[in-house]
């Protein structure tokens, strides 16, 4: 398999592939025929990026695109001008597409309205013979320069099962598909053959999950900071899921168990993905982490190992199992892991630490700790500055209902965390949190205290 | 301004029992703040608790770098800044 369209020749024409407003269900046929339709010359080759795009042209596009044209960018949806023409100009791109794109949704209605769905097959779509798309993923980093990964089909699939799984499940996303966990989601749903349903950037959390119970979404991928505002809506009972995926932050052991109570037939999927080296792997078996096994026998194709600044790197093969050459080959995840038994743990990212009179703080490490606590809600850890030890660490939170934020409440999270943390990682301030704030791709906003 | 020393030996023995150390008693103005149950760590979270207490931080306002040794020091600087 060397593209995407390459995968529906397994399919049959008329398994869905999307579900989404306003058009229902959409079908491989629907979408060989609308490509059938247009001209593959004027793309092919090209430098392409995909901007503004209703979601259900958007994925229409990446079905078309890969294989067809030389680079492929997708602009996140929150750029601003000037970060896009930074973009543009670092992508050397040739040619934009937004508005409707390529009127996928038109076509559809149309071929609707004549009540005859005439089945091109894929074999009769004329195009070029399969190219390599490069695909440019921004990286998430808010912060600093925009930068742009390169990936392949090939490197978005390799940890991918291809085996097809077809409606058994109905997958939902609660990120954007332009994002690294997003286009996952996309790519695993097309490769197993089950329908994806789509929802539009920056649509309310509420109408999607209300959108997910109606349609009858049975797995979902989110990361943890998402399930847990997920759990907080009175709908999220509703949900039926059988699959539940987690990844994009580091997944900690009472997200796990709080999803396990709620969907006991769930299978709990925890993925650990990095877009720097794009690679991922998924685990299993219910605990936080992965086994540290895995530093020996890598689930997947390409090698692990640990530095002594404890950063995660990625070889690209497991050939550099036999000669661990920390050269070019090697990725750092800057993900920064420790040995506990036998797996071995995240603890953040290398470049979020916060710094306390000297010492390098992981909030997510401190995050973990108070989430271990029933009361707890959600927590986010930050920095506040402090004019004598540079920054102090301050948790926000909010405590299930019924909970109050009182001192005595306070008190117990912080002799909880005297318990399980160094005396300087122990937040010096326990305040309420307003409001969960996530980034579009549901991570935890990470910012300071004001 | 006894107002203000109340304050800060409140938030004095607040910081010690949330970081669960024990205050030297009697509090007094020779008192070596370091000494009093407050390692380094606990002396930037009672500067941090008194900003939230009375809006200012000295530490964050002053223009050269002032490490006050004893608690007379101490509240001698947010004294001065409290007039500014």
């Amino acid at each position: 398999m060397k593209c995407l369209l390459d995968r529906l020749s397994a399919g049959q024409a008329s398994d869905v592939l999307w579900i989404g407003d306003p058009l229902g269900s959409v079908s491989i046929a629907s979408l060989t025929a609308a490509m059938a339709s247009i001209d593959p010359t004027t793309w092919s080759g090209k430098r392409v990026a995909i901007g503004a795009l209703p979601v259900v042209e958007f994925v229409f596009a990446l079905a078309f695109f890969d294989g067809l044209v030389e680079a492929l960018i997708l602009l996140p949806a929150e750029d601003d001008p000037q970060t896009r023409e930074i973009r543009l100009a670092q992508a050397k791109i040739d040619i934009v597409v937004d508005g409707d794109g390529f009127g996928f949704a038109k076509k559809l209605e149309q071929s609707d309205n004549n009540d005859i769905i005439s089945f091109v097959p894929l074999s009769a779509v004329d195009r070029p013979a399969v190219v390599q798309t490069t695909w440019l993923l921004p990286t998430s980093g808010t912060t600093g320069t925009p930068k742009l990964i390169a990936h392949s089909f090939a490197s978005l699939t390799r940890s991918m099962t291809a085996r097809r799984i077809g409606d058994e499940y109905i997958w939902g996303s609660l990120y954007s598909l332009r994002r690294f966990a997003g286009l996952q989601v996309f790519f695993q749903s097309w490769m197993c053959g089950t329908p994806l349903i789509l929802n539009e950037d920056g649509a309310d959390v509420q109408d999607v999950l209300a959108h997910f119970i109606a349609l009858h979404c049975s797995a979902l991928s989110a990361t943890p900071s998402m399930w847990r505002k997920l759990a907080m809506l009175p709908l999220f009972d509703r949900l039926n899921l059988k699959q539940i995926t987690l990844g994009g932050e580091i997944v900690d052991q009472a997200v796990l168990d709080m999803l396990a109570k709620r969907f006991p037939d769930a299978r709990i999927t925890h993925i650990y993905a990095s877009t720097e080296a794009g690679v991922g792997f998924a685990v299993r078996d219910g605990r936080a982490g992965f086994p540290i096994v895995y530093l020996q026998h890598p689930p997947l194709g390409f090698a692990m190992r640990i530095d002594d600044q404890n950063h995660l790197w990625f070889g690209p093969t497991k050939d550099h199992l036999l000669a661990p050459d920390p050269g070019n080959d090697w990725i750092d995840s800057g993900d920064v892991v420790e040995i506990h038994g036998d797996r071995v743990r995240f603890l953040g990212r290398a470049n979020g630490s916060i710094n306390v009179g000297g010492n390098k703080v992981m909030p997510e490490e401190i995050e973990s700790v108070i989430k271990e606590l029933p009361e707890i809600a959600f927590v986010q850890v930050r920095a506040r500055k402090s004019a004598i030890v540079g920054c102090l660490v301050e948790a926000s939170i909010i405590p299930v209902s019924g909970i109050n934020m009182d001192p005595a409440f306070k008190k117990k999270v912080i002799s909880h965390c005297r318990e399980r943390l160094d005396d300087f990682k122990v937040p010096a301030f326990i305040v309420a949190a307003d409001a969960i704030d996530l980034t579009p791709s549901g991570k935890l906003s990470r910012r300071d205290a004001e | 301004m006894e107002n203000l020393r109340d304050k800060i030996t409140t938030a004095i023995q607040e910081t010690a029992d949330m970081r669960g150390t024990e205050v030297l008693r009697p509090l007094v103005d020779d008192t070596v703040l370091l000494e009093s149950g407050l390692d380094s760590l606990g002396f930037a979270i009672l500067v941090a608790r008194l900003e939230e207490d009375l809006g200012y931080d000295p530490f964050v306002l002053m223009d050269m770098p002032v490490y006050p040794r004893t608690l007379g020091e101490f509240i001698e600087i947010y004294q001065r800044y409290a007039l500014q």
